[in-house]
């Protein structure tokens, strides 16, 4: 026996359909893409809520891996991101001394969120150490741990985790690399012996 | 190593056959966007501890499967027919030399279907409208192959005795 037709959605139906189901995703949908940035290749990613990660040397499968974990639905991006790579492209060109984002910061510890917040106030051109940080917010014998969440920063160079340098005049760490923290320093004219 | 899908493209690739299945199995298109819904948001949750090696066809529908059940007993609906819904589809996709026809078929079978119970309906709808292998059929409703191949075969033999009760 043939099977007998049955009842297909008419095309206005489907469309509604997939409209619904399309704003659902919606509050979790993340656009990614890139930039080339002086050391190479950057990774941008926001969520409508703001920029949720900027970083270097990462592969897309890494990244896509990253954003699936925070469950977010990664997409890439077309526009959306036009905003965020105009200003990364005229920091790095020298003619942006603060980044005009909103960031989304969501998924860090109240404490990571706390030092981030505290790197964010260091200006352009100017750097701090570590214990500068540690004791504005607070915990002045946390210096290893600020060092830590300041590792974890999702929003490279838009919070200035490159600001942060050893007491001394050393460079500190970097997770990009500390060639990168010396190329961004260098955009900023930053001499950390002189923070 | 085998690279990971992606969720988005699941989304993509599957929308429009899942939500076929719920449209039929419920015949309401309010009813069927909220399972075709519910159904992709419950994936989502679930995608991250999904094996790379996953059939995600016969996940989505084992997952909407679910929903439509859950549906029906929540609403204490029985499997209605989609009989004025087909009528309006085949009017709105305008093949007016099959009108009559389709109509009649649909108004048919809309009949016979009521008579299906749920698993009935899914094991029809998706081995003979979707194609799906028993070995999927069996695994979407959660039940051996053997009984998928029984759900099947009951459907078919209440459907042909509908249809000739129609005539």
């Amino acid at each position: 026996m043939q099977n007998p037709e049955l009842p297909t959605p008419s095309a206005s139906e489907w469309k509604r359909a997939h409209a619904s189901l399309e704003s659902s995703f919606d509050p979790v949908r993340v656009h990614y893409g890139w930039i080339d940035a002086p050391f190479g290749k950057m990774f941008l990613a926001r969520t409508q809520k703001g920029l949720c990660l900027a970083s270097f040397r990462r592969s897309e499968d890494a990244l896509v891996n990253e954003l699936e974990k925070r469950e977010l639905l990664p997409e890439k991006a077309g526009s959306e991101l036009d905003r965020e790579r105009r200003q990364f492209v005229e920091y790095f060109d020298g003619k942006r001394k603060r980044f005009q984002l909103p960031v989304d910061i969501r998924w860090g510890t109240p404490f990571q969120r706390q030092v981030l917040e505290a790197a964010n106030e260091i200006r352009f051109g100017e750097c701090e150490c570590y214990t500068d940080v540690a004791e504005r917010i607070g915990r002045p014998k946390a210096q290893r741990a600020v060092g830590n969440a300041l590792g974890q920063n999702p929003v490279a160079i838009v919070i200035p985790c490159h600001r942060v340098v050893a007491s001394g005049g050393g460079l500190g760490g970097y997770t990009g690399g500390l060639d990168i923290k010396r190329t961004l320093m260098e955009i900023e004219g930053i001499d950390p012996a002189h923070g | 190593m085998l690279r990971k899908a992606r969720f988005a493209d699941i989304l993509e690739s599957y929308q429009k056959e899942i939500y076929r299945y719920t449209f039929r199995m419920t015949g309401n298109p309010e009813d069927a966007a909220d399972l075709l819904q519910d159904t992709f948001l419950r994936a989502f949750k679930a995608f991250a501890r999904l094996p790379n090696d996953a059939n995600h066809r016969a996940w989505l529908y084992r997952i909407a499967h679910r929903q439509v059940l859950n549906h029906f007993r929540s609403e204490r609906l029985r499997v209605t027919s989609s009989i004025d819904a087909a009528a309006d589809v085949h009017d709105a996709d305008g093949h007016p030399d099959d009108l009559s026809e389709t109509r009649r078929l649909a108004r048919a079978l809309g009949h016979v279907v009521r008579d299906l119970t749920p698993r009935q309906r899914s094991a029809l709808l998706l081995k003979k409208y979707e194609g799906l292998p028993y070995r999927d059929v069996a695994e979407i409703l959660g039940m051996s192959q053997e009984n998928a191949r029984a759900q099947v075969y009951q459907a078919m033999k209440k459907v042909r005795n509908g249809l000739l009760r129609e005539e």
